[in-house]
């Protein structure tokens, strides 16, 4: 488990968690496990981190739970976006790509 | 709104927090599990990655609100144990609380229920009394006349009605036992005017004969039957029928009126010159006091010229009746509401002071706690949080002592005080005192939060009194108590001047002694006395009765002397006008007025008056022997200043009368009223049909009440005797008033001299814990116990100088409020204000003292110990 792997920011953790249950709705460990996945290992999901950031966005309204029974059979909490997390993950995409754009533009700047 | 399920479902969201970590970390480890580890470290390979569960639980409790509770229930819980702990200042802080919240509510709801609640009649600011004044006589306040209210009636445009009101006294006869009640005579527009519906029955038109009942009447004496109306019953003799109950509210007439008759049954004669009617009226929707007045005025003017026999001089003014009703009490209700506001603010700083000194003692708590990581803003809730609760707990008990309260004052209240019975707790009141206290608590608990929990904490905790911390809380502390030794200096000046007032009150000599006599008054029935018209003359079944019934009470066992009179000492008697014969007669408007008073030869050893010069009366003063007449020395100086009045003669009542003897002057108003002049005639030449028996006894005159009745009805069992009462219990009675606001005002300053005195045992006691070091050093190196205590007490001392000069300054000042209130005392009066300057002096000195003395004896070797 080394940590050479670039840790997420709050605000990018956030927006990943709304991406991944935007398809269907998961529990936390699926949707930590998700994020790691898709992101071919890139990424690296502080588990710790996982939990507050689900409990902040539900208190936000963008999330809601259910219980329900994973395929093993045990009882777990599914997270599912709501109406409102729809519209912000929209807003959060459009922000997180015209930032990465900047970004990008200026570190080319700097390379030549 | 998670916070709300957070407060109800606490520790079911806590078991699914667990739960959901529980599985986080179980699907990890299987995962490990899959790798290849064994499962002890697949476990332990899956917790680590997690992280500290137990602070990632605390953050998802911190977002949806559980912490926010627990945290709540948890200061609640350690703010209550601390409290307990602390137990004298806790009580302390209550008690503040109680007495400051609830005496001042009951005050005030007492105060609310006779001065500012609304009439319970329909528009209630129309409805107003009219009085006639005396230009030439200097009154500005009495009775009109009969006549006069009917003119006034014909001609007024800015009343919608106008009525009349005569008090009488009847007995009441023909349902049950015989009672005499008080009544009123009214016209029918009476009732027109006050705009209220009877509840039975109905009340008398005009030109009708007829009864109405009050509801208490009716409950009492008629059992509450609805089948009373239509009946007929007796009043002095005279039948009439009953037509109506009114409501239970009216109960405006101070005299307590239980029954209206109408107007039409007058017996007595109404000349324009004869004022005892009250004239009540409701103004019309456009008209004001001041318009009614004006046209009151007006018409008093055209009677003035049109009867300058009877009207000259006669003015009228219009007051609202419910400053009429209040209007005696104003001054002294005002402050009353004065003293209010000063203990309740004296409460206020004396609790803010408690706070501020305890919240700086926690210094050292709180930067532990500080150091330990807790947040700012987490020490200032909870020390919030402690002070709410003190505030609850004091505003509960403040709530139970304004219950139990307001009763009591009540009970201690004349009776007569209008509007008495519809005084109760306020909400309003006891909502503007919890309101108030509340912010007060949130001004001076807040205060000393922010200022603690600021503190940073590596100071506190290395120099635990050593160094002087706080100084600016201590002046803060000093000038909170100067502050309330002003304002307790104030309080107790104000019943320090009620307190002389009183003194020299019962210092004026009354005239007469009225220890030890007992005097009940009777009416005769005209049906089986009838009366010989004005001017009176001997009715001798009349006089009969009154020898039948002297004899037989000088028989009875204790009694030293008997008297019959027109009214005893302690009543005011009617008054006529007189002028000497022989002197050129001033034209009848300009004559003065005195009192007069028939009596039989034994009213002065019976009421212990003295004679002067001349003689009293004798037996062969009577009807068929030349008139005579004693006056009294006020009589003298308004008649015949500085000459012997013996053997001139007066014109009174139609009748010359030869002045045979002068007796001292009899406070007839009682001890704070003026001598008047007054006139005696023998009760044989001026025969009364309404009489009051005076009996002297050496023990206690209510003793002989019973047998005294008893002697009434034997002499005539159709002669009901009322108005029994023992002269000291008249007296005392009529100064009841003074006598309610003295035990009212004295208690509020009781009340502040305890806070304060509370207030600078605290600060002293505060301070004297911090410096505990700095004493125990000066003691080390050689300093005495006396001059510890000394300075200590010293320094408390100076500042209560200070608060007393700004006390009695302020009291100087508002001394204009007191001054309705006292009686021969300057409301600046020095005497008082020196006492009370002494007494508080003392009290900062006795409040300094105690822990002063603990400071002085300190053993310096144990506390240089102690780190």
């Amino acid at each position: 488990m080394s940590s050479t792997k670039p840790e997420l920011l709050q605000g990018t953790l956030d927006m990943l968690i709304l991406r991944t249950i935007a398809l269907e709705p998961m529990h936390g460990f699926a949707i930590a496990r998700r994020i790691e996945q898709v992101s071919e290992d890139a990424l690296r999901v502080e588990h710790g981190s996982l939990y507050p950031a689900l409990y902040r966005l539900e208190e936000q309204g963008l999330l809601s739970t259910e219980w329900g029974v994973t395929d093993n059979n045990r009882k777990a909490k599914y997270y599912k976006l709501t109406r409102k997390g729809h519209k912000q993950l929209a807003v959060e995409l459009d922000h997180w790509r015209r930032l990465s754009l900047g970004v990008e533009r200026v570190i080319a700047k700097a390379e030549v | 709104m998670g916070w709300i399920r957070a407060l109800f479902q606490r520790r079911k969201l806590q078991k699914e927090l667990d739960d959901e970590v529980q599985l986080h970390i179980d699907l990890q480890a299987e995962e490990y599990l899959r790798s290849g580890l064994s499962e002890a470290e697949a476990q332990l390979a899956a917790q680590r990655r997690f992280g500290n569960a137990a602070s990632i639980r605390e953050h998802c409790r911190d977002e949806n609100g559980v912490t926010r509770v627990e945290t709540f229930w948890q200061d609640l819980r350690f703010g209550a144990r601390t409290l307990l702990a602390q137990r004298s200042f806790t009580v302390t802080v209550l008690l503040t609380l109680a007495l400051g919240i609830g005496a001042n509510t009951a005050m005030f709801s007492v105060l609310r229920g006779i001065l500012f609640e609304p009439l319970p009649l329909p528009n209630p600011d129309r409805v107003v009394t009219v009085w006639e004044n005396d230009r030439l006589r200097g009154t500005t306040h009495e009775d009109a006349s009969y006549p006069d209210y009917l003119d006034m009636k014909h001609q007024a445009q800015t009343f919608e009605y106008l009525a009349a009101l005569q008090d009488m006294n009847v007995t009441l006869s023909g349902w049950g036992q015989a009672e005499r009640l008080n009544a009123a005579r009214v016209t029918c527009s009476y009732f027109a005017v006050l705009g209220i519906q009877p509840i039975l029955g109905r009340v008398f038109g005009p030109g009708e004969d007829g009864i109405v009942l009050s509801y208490a009447l009716w409950q009492r004496k008629f059992g509450g039957k609805p089948a009373i109306v239509g009946s007929t019953v007796d009043l002095d003799g005279f039948s009439g029928t009953i037509l109506g109950v009114l409501p239970p509210e009216v109960s405006l007439n101070p005299e307590g009126a239980e029954l209206w008759s109408s107007m039409e049954n007058i017996h007595a004669t109404q000349f324009r010159g004869q004022h005892h009617t009250e004239i009540f009226g409701r103004l019309r929707r456009r008209s004001s006091v001041k318009q009614a007045e004006a046209e009151m005025t007006a018409i008093m003017s055209r009677l003035e010229k049109e009867y300058p026999n009877d009207n000259l001089g006669r003015g009228a003014v219009v007051v609202p009746l419910h400053e009429e009703l209040a209007g005696n009490m104003r001054p002294a209700l005002r402050v009353l509401a004065a003293a209010v506001a000063g203990v309740l603010l004296l409460a206020c700083v004396n609790i803010a002071s408690l706070l501020l000194a305890r919240a700086s003692s926690r210094n050292h708590e709180m930067a532990i706690r500080t150091s330990l990581g807790a947040s700012r803003v987490r020490l200032t809730r909870q020390l919030l949080t402690e002070s709410l609760l003190l505030a609850f707990a004091g505003g509960a008990l403040g709530v139970v002592v304004a219950y139990a309260g307001v009763p009591r004052l009540a009970a201690f209240a004349p009776p007569d005080t209008p509007l008495l019975g519809r005084v109760h707790v306020d909400g309003v009141a006891l909502l503007a005192t919890l309101g108030l206290s509340l912010i007060a608590w949130m001004i001076f608990g807040l205060l000393p939060a922010i200022r603690t929990s600021a503190a940073a904490p590596a100071s506190p905790l290395q120099s635990v009194g050593r160094t002087m911390t706080g100084r600016k809380s201590h002046r803060m502390l000093h000038g909170l108590v100067m502050v309330e030794i002003a304002l307790a200096v104030v309080l107790v000046i104000s019943a320090g001047l009620l307190i002389r007032s009183f003194g020299k009150i019962r210092q004026m000599n009354l005239g007469y002694q009225p220890s030890g006599v007992i005097s009940l008054r009777i009416k005769l029935p005209e049906t089986r006395y009838p009366w010989p018209k004005w001017p009176f003359r001997e009715s001798p079944a009349a006089t009969a009765f009154y020898d039948r019934l002297k004899n037989a009470v000088e028989a009875l066992p204790g009694v030293e002397s008997v008297s019959l009179a027109m009214a005893n000492p302690a009543r005011e008697t009617w008054t006529t006008r007189t002028y000497v014969q022989g002197r050129p007669v001033p034209p009848e408007g300009e004559q003065k007025e005195a009192q007069y008073e028939t009596a039989d030869p034994d009213y002065l050893t019976v009421t212990g008056a003295h004679l002067l010069r001349g003689r009293f009366f004798n037996k062969r003063d009577d009807a068929r022997h030349p008139m005579v007449a004693v006056v009294n020395e006020a009589f003298i100086r308004q008649y015949f200043p500085g000459e012997d009045p013996i053997g001139h003669s007066i014109v009174v009542l139609g009748t010359l009368r030869e002045i045979v003897g002068v007796v001292g002057d009899i406070r007839y108003a009682g001890p704070a009223g003026p001598a008047s002049p007054t006139m005696y005639f023998p009760l044989r030449q001026q025969p009364w049909p309404d009489c009051t028996l005076m009996v002297r006894t050496a023990g206690d005159p209510a003793h002989l009440a019973s047998a005294l009745i008893h002697a009434v009805s034997a002499a005539d069992p159709a002669v009901a005797p009322f108005d029994v009462m023992t002269l000291d219990a008249a007296i005392t009675q009529s100064t009841a008033r003074e006598r309610f606001v003295l035990y009212l005002l004295t208690g509020f300053g009781a009340l502040a001299l305890s806070l304060a005195l509370v207030g600078i045992y605290g600060v002293v006691a505060y301070i004297v814990g911090r410096r505990r070091r700095e004493i125990a050093v000066r003691i080390a190196i050689g300093a005495r116990p006396g001059d510890i205590f000394t300075q200590i007490t010293g320094g408390m001392l100076r500042r209560a100088v200070v608060g007393i000069a700004a006390g009695l300054a302020f009291a100087a000042v508002m001394a204009p409020l007191m001054q309705p209130l006292v009686f021969k005392t300057s409301p600046r009066d020095v005497a008082t204000y020196s006492a009370v300057a002494f007494v508080l002096l003392v009290a900062a000195f006795c409040g300094a003292a105690l822990p002063a003395r603990r400071a002085a004896w300190l053993d310096p070797a144990i506390i240089l110990r102690e780190e």
